[in-house]
């Protein structure tokens, strides 16, 4: 067992500095003159040239990326174009914002969801029909509609809280909650329908199988087929669709962030977009991706210890 | 079924679920109304008319104008070729790529597959919505160039997918055949695999337009993918945002129209996924079996002193009779063999009697337990049977014990369950309990999970998780046929062994005419769905009384005459649904007559010396004339 | 099962297949030995003869024939078709040996691809043969059909359509549509019902009788096999056990294991299985004796007769008498022991039994 953890936790980490090496090439090989295109393109050739020699543009690739591939590994993840400030500085601060909202979102779709999904199970036949149907318009509706419909309802109309903007939790916990709830429903409202119709799938396997009929017809209790052994080995794959939410959940958040102004690295990677600000882009690659993998070694984690077979794979 | 319908199979299935079909039609409109944008717009997009600005729908603008006076209707079709285009882009890269990429790593396997995989994770890693981002910046924000980044991204779902279902593909018999001929693995993959692949790939074909459309609309709502003022559905929601509050209306038709597509696109794989299922469960999976539908008959009393007894129990599923009008009795401490081939409702008839059927089938007839009638009684004390009353056991034990839990676990559950014991006491119970099926290390059994055992100890195990509660009867449903036959001889001494230690009676269902003769004392012979025997064993094997025991025995090779063909039974057994009305076996019978095929045949005792054997056969004159005849020549 | 009488021997007339020191092992993982399914196997079928390998789960039996049939690889000796070697052959080579080689596989469920009609099916093997035209190849899968007893009509129907019995004849038919010199058949009848099994065992009869096909009929039930074989080849764990004509090694077993094999075979008829069961319990016992370092007798963890010198090195095949041979040490012992305890299932009262149920064909005086 602790050999394959072992080794996942080895992959995460070619993980962790292959994929910004992959985003640094997309960027440095796309064609594209970015020193034209943050001076627009009335701006002169002497102009331009002289941008690209300060940014180091015009340095070759791969000396750019030893650069930064150095860097990295001492926590220097470059300048902004734009501000010339340090990534790390610009980034740090809304990391913090960021991980409230998406944490946030992954407690509330995984405990409402799977919950959703249980009870779903014990019940009848049209408690499934309307799963699908609440599943199948959860994730229809963009989360950015949503996102705005709930300040209209909640912020404007009815005045109950914050449309937009972010209160840090040491500031004053209770404004911090509210300032979240509107942006993590819009975020995770389709991650709880997403949840619950795997989690009832899984289960209704798991409870149509052999062994649960052995177990039945040998005075097991429902409940304990249920909440013990369908529970447990559908657990499973729907851990593993928690972690695929999640990663969803990462990509939504940018545009939530966006639509209820969080100060958060979503925002930040909308604003150095339009402004072709790619180090900080760049920056933002790194931290999503160590969130991201961060989560996969935790599902592995957990993956492992609940099936047995798989400690000794 | 005939080719051409087979063909069309899947777009029959397809149509008879209301919802997909209707999607599908939604889908269709919006796509035609989108590509004839142009021509059916009733003003361009880019026309602003200050005299009515942000209205709610009117006759001149049926779903109103935004803040620049421009009509939303038009802006929305227009918009939608941006739209529908782009995801047609990522849809169509992903497809292609993710198919080719998917089909050789599952078909071929090995390091191919590997590195093929480790990539994929790789690219699943990659926070995509970054890399969008980039790729806007660095394209002075082309929508092209977005869709195809995003098509690149969603590869590995399209991958997943299509390599999980030819790697299933794979180890079919089929491709072996294949194989075998020589085909080479190109043609094996274009002919063979891929023709069995392509369901769960369009489904999720399916599922990925419809998240292709959300990441999309979301992009457009951020101005990326798309430059003002062009329309897009998604851009138009950031501008509804702008009038929110004089306007709120504005916020429906634009979200709406991306909701509505993608649950249309979501509906749509629902439906292909139900038409493209090719497993024989087709409606979902049931969760706890209901109450069964008994319909109420004259319940006649039990056979005196009978443990588990069954009078007239008939099965139908949806109207099709699967077994009919089956009756037998277990005394304690007596084994009752049932059976049949494929076809036969043994298997059937044991789930009716564990009452684990499905809601779907309609029970008549009645099964006594000690005297209680088990099928119409309330649930509690169907419940209070399980276990302690009738216990069960079935054919495969790998799959019939819990892979995630210990063997002390599973079976301590049921020794709580049945005998309220904790801690200490439970522990040694269980450990009591595996040394009474044989195994040696009982211990060291406890502590391993299912998949660590060999199939004769699981097999135990399961004797064992089914002796709990000591029951009174056990329906051993098949119990050798998954095991080696030198293991099957144990199982066999095993249940002897326990059948005389505890007194308890045993139902076993098998097809196996020598695991009869070596565990039960009666025989019940089933054919397409009835009772066609039953009698004492020996009875049954010296005399059989109804031409198809007779040819069952026959067809045996075990006493065959080498150099000789075997006995056949020419023919192949009626399916439910197509049973004719007289004898079901008088089509294959050598004794039939007009008289068999004209009604229903009873089940009547046989005169003989045995004095409790039955065959629901009117010839049995002429059948035991032809036995005996041949045994004085 | 066929006229031929003599020729078991590899110095008849050329053997249509010649197995020698067949090994086969596969990979178990990093930093693990590899497993031995096959170690060291001979194997001769002449023409027109059925040979049938014998063995429980784990024996290697499967692994023998996916190796002649080139669907596992072969880890070293030579497998022989006509003189030809044929080990590891794959691609064009594969297409070629399909003239002489084919397979009928046991699940009657998935051994035709269900999205292919089996007109497709039973002509894929003709696709070997380029030069046939369309109503040629035609006319040859209708022929095919016809001689397992399927309607050619119904030749564009999907497999869905067609009961485990037809589709295992339809299986049939595509092995047969070139006419081959030696088809595997890997446990092809056991997933069927009895009274299918009688079926399709006495096609396969009646066709062998017709072309003097030759059989590899892989099958663990040793009813089945004393019934059609000419001879016999018991596997355990990857070895063979014992070797010869079917009627002797049935009745007069000679390994101790092929005797636990028998001996645990239940018989429909109830005296004389309670008489069996006490062969059964005798048959297989636990003993401390096992090989170690892949060296020793793999039975001797179960045999009655085990002793030290059983694992102390390999006990060779020895031929002791004619066509019979036996990997076992202790021969003398289990010879003299098989006589007395009846283990063969011709204990059963045969002549009777098959009066009393109308054995020939149960046709009414």
């Amino acid at each position: 067992m602790i050999k394959t953890l072992g080794l996942r936790l080895l992959a995460s980490l070619v993980l962790l500095i292959a994929v910004p090496t992959v985003t640094f090439w997309l960027q440095a090989v796309t064609p594209g003159n970015v020193a034209q295109q943050i001076l627009g393109i009335g701006a002169s050739k002497e102009a331009v040239a002289q941008l690209n020699h300060q940014l180091g543009l015009d340095r070759p690739v791969w000396q750019r990326y030893l650069d930064w591939l150095g860097g990295f590994f001492h926590g220097d993840l470059g300048h902004s174009y734009v501000t010339g400030d340090s990534v790390a500085n610009t980034l740090g601060g809304r990391v913090g914002v960021s991980l409230s909202l998406i944490i946030g979102a992954l407690v509330v779709f995984s405990i409402v969801g799977v919950l959703l999904g249980i009870l779903s199970t014990s019940g009848n036949r049209v408690w499934g029909r309307v799963i699908d149907v609440v599943s199948t318009a959860g994730i229809a509706i963009p989360n950015f509609w949503l996102g705005v419909l709930l300040i209209g309802v909640f912020a404007v109309q009815l005045n109950l809280l914050p449309a937009t903007g972010y209160v840090p939790p040491e500031q004053d916990a209770g404004a911090w909650i509210a300032s979240l709830v509107l942006p993590v429903v819009a975020l995770a409202f389709a991650g709880i329908t997403g949840v619950a119709k795997q989690t009832r799938d899984q289960m209704l396997v798991s409870l149509a199988s052999p062994y649960a009929r052995s177990l039945r017809a040998n005075g097991a209790s429902e409940a304990s087929l249920i909440f013990r052994h369908a529970l447990r080995n559908a657990s499973g794959p729907i851990i593993t669709v928690l972690g695929l939410i999640f990663v969803g959940a990462l990509s939504g958040s940018v545009v939530v962030e966006n639509i209820f102004v969080l100060p958060g690295l979503g925002s930040q990677a909308v604003l150095s977009t339009t402004q072709r600000d790619l180090p900080v882009i760049q920056g933002i690659a790194v931290y999503f991706t160590i969130i991201v993998v961060v989560v996969n070694v935790v599902i592995d984690v957990v993956n492992t210890i609940l099936n047995p077979k798989a400690r000794t794979a | 079924m005939s080719s051409v319908s087979q063909r069309f199979r899947v777009l029959r299935q397809y149509l008879r679920r209301p919802l997909a079909v209707v999607a599908a039609a939604f889908l269709l409109v919006i796509i035609v109304a989108v590509a004839l944008a142009k021509v059916i717009a009733p003003y361009s997009p880019l026309e602003q008319d200050y005299s009515a600005v942000l209205s709610g729908p009117t006759g001149a603008h049926p779903l109103g104008t935004d803040q620049l006076g421009r009509d939303v209707l038009s802006r929305l079709l227009v918009g939608g070729q941006v739209t529908l285009v782009g995801i047609a882009e990522a849809v169509v890269v992903a497809v292609v790529i993710g198919i080719v990429v998917g089909l050789v790593a599952g078909y071929l396997g090995g390091p191919l597959d590997t590195v093929l995989s480790r990539l994929t994770e790789l690219v699943m890693a990659i926070p995509g919505i970054v890399v969008l981002l980039m790729t806007y910046a660095l394209t002075a924000n082309n929508p092209h160039a977005g869709m195809l980044v995003l098509g690149l991204l969603s590869v590995p779902t399209i991958f997943r997918v299509t390599r999980g279902a030819a790697a299933a593909v794979r180890g079919e018999t089929f491709i072996s055949a294949s194989r075998v001929v020589g085909i080479g693995r190109i043609a094996i993959m274009a002919r063979h695999v891929l023709p069995n692949v392509w369901g769960p790939i369009i489904v999720n074909t399916a599922v990925l337009a419809a998240v292709t459309l959300g990441i999309q609309g979301g992009l457009n709502y951020l101005a990326l993918g798309v430059n003002p003022p062009a329309p897009s559905w998604g851009g138009m929601v950031a501008e509804a945002q702008t009038a929110l509050q004089q306007q709120p209306w504005l916020m429906v038709p634009s979200g709406l129209v991306i909701a509505l597509t993608i649950a249309a696109f979501l509906l749509i794989a629902d439906g292909l996924r139900d038409a493209t299922d090719t497993s024989s469960a087709q409606s979902a999976p049931v969760a706890a079996p209901r109450a069964t539908n008994v319909v109420d008959e004259a319940v006649t009393t039990p056979p005196e002193g009978a443990l588990l007894a069954a009078s007239g129990l008939s099965v139908a599923f949806g109207g099709t009779t699967v077994v009919r009008e089956v009756a037998f009795a277990v005394q304690p401490g007596e084994t009752v063999g049932i059976v049949g081939e494929s076809g036969s409702g043994k298997t059937v008839t044991a789930s009716a009697i564990l009452d684990s059927l499905d809601g779907s089938a309609a029970v008549t007839g009645s099964v006594w337990f000690e005297g209680v009638e088990l099928l119409r009684a309330p649930k509690a004390v169907r419940r209070a049977t399980r276990g302690s009353g009738i216990a069960y056991i079935s054919q495969d034990p790998m799959v019939a014990l819990d892979p995630s839990f210990t063997v002390q676990s599973q079976l301590g559950e049921l020794v709580r369950r049945h005998h309220g014991l904790r801690g200490a006491a439970q522990r040694a119970r269980v450990l009591r309990l595996l040394g009474q099926v044989g195994l040696p290390e009982p211990g060291a059994i406890a502590r391993r999970h299912p998949h660590q055992l060999s199939g004769g100890m699981a097999q135990r195990v399961s004797i064992a998780m089914a002796l709990a509660g000591d029951p009174k009867v056990l329906i051993a449903d098949e119990p050798t046929t998954a095991l080696d036959v030198t293991i099957q001889g144990e199982i066999l001494d095993l249940l002897r062994r326990l059948r005389d230690e505890t007194g308890m009676g045993i139902v076993i269902i098998t097809h196996d005419l020598g695991v009869i003769a070596d565990l039960a004392d009666r025989v019940v012979v089933m054919y397409a769905g009835e009772v066609v025997e039953q009698g004492a064993v020996g009875t049954l094997f010296a005399e059989p009384g109804h031409p198809y025991t007779r040819a069952l025995l026959a067809a045996n090779p075990i006493a065959s005459e080498r150099g000789k063909p075997l006995v056949s039974i020419p023919g192949s057994v009626p399916r439910p649904g197509s049973w004719p009305t007289g004898c079901h076996f008088a089509a294959r019978c050598p004794f039939a007559t007009d008289a068999c095929t004209r009604a229903p045949i009873p089940l009547a005792p046989v005169p003989d010396a045995s004095g409790d054997h039955a065959s629901r056969c009117i010839r049995i004159d002429a059948v035991l004339a032809d036995s005996t005849d041949r045994r004085v020549a | 099962m066929s006229a031929m009488t003599s020729a078991t021997s590899s110095e008849s007339a050329q053997a249509v297949l010649d197995v020698r020191d067949l090994v086969v092992s596969y990979p178990q993982g990093l930093g693990r030995p590899r497993l031995r399914a096959v170690q060291g196997v001979d194997l001769t079928v002449g023409r027109g003869e059925t040979v049938s390998i014998v063995g429980e789960s784990g024996s290697g039996k499967s692994t023998i024939g996916g190796a002649i049939l080139g669907l596992n690889p072969v880890e070293s000796g030579s497998i022989r078709l006509d003189g030809e070697e044929i080990a590891g052959a794959t691609g064009r080579r594969r297409r070629a040996l399909s003239a002489r080689l084919q397979a009928v596989f046991q699940d009657p469920f998935s051994s035709l691809d269900p999205a292919r009609t089996i007109r497709d099916s039973v002509g894929e093997p003709l696709r070997a043969e380029p030069d046939l035209t369309a109503a040629q190849v035609r006319e040859r899968v209708d022929e095919a059909l016809r001689r397992v007893g399927v309607d050619p009509s119904l030749a564009d129907r999907y497999p869905a359509s067609f009961s485990g019995g037809q589709r295992q004849r339809i299986s049939i038919a595509r092995a047969l549509v070139r006419r081959p010199e030696l088809v595997v058949c890997d446990e092809a009848v056991s997933a069927l019902d009895v009274s299918v099994q009688a079926q399709v065992l006495n096609l396969l009869d009646e066709l062998q009788e017709e072309a003097g096909t030759s059989y590899v009929f892989i099958s663990h039930n040793m009813a089945v096999v004393r019934h059609i074989s000419d001879r016999i080849v018991v596997l355990y764990r990857g070895r063979v056990m014992e070797e010869g004509p079917a009627e002797e090694v049935s009745d007069r077993p000679a390994h101790p294991y092929t005797r636990s094999l028998l001996a645990a075979v239940p018989v429909p008829d109830v005296v004389a299985q309670r008489a069996r069961r006490a062969a059964r319990t005798a048959a297989t016992v636990r003993t401390e004796f096992a090989p170690e370092g892949g060296v020793g007798c793999p039975f001797a963890p179960r045999c009655p007769l085990a002793t030290a010198a059983c694992v102390g090195k390999d006990p060779p095949l020895i031929e002791f008498a004619p066509g019979r041979k036996a990997a076992c040490i202790r021969l003398d012992e289990t010879l003299a022991a098989g006589r007395q305890e009846g283990v063969a299932l011709q204990t059963l009262d045969a002549d009777s039994w098959r009066v009393a149920v109308g054995g020939e064909r149960g046709a009414p005086a």
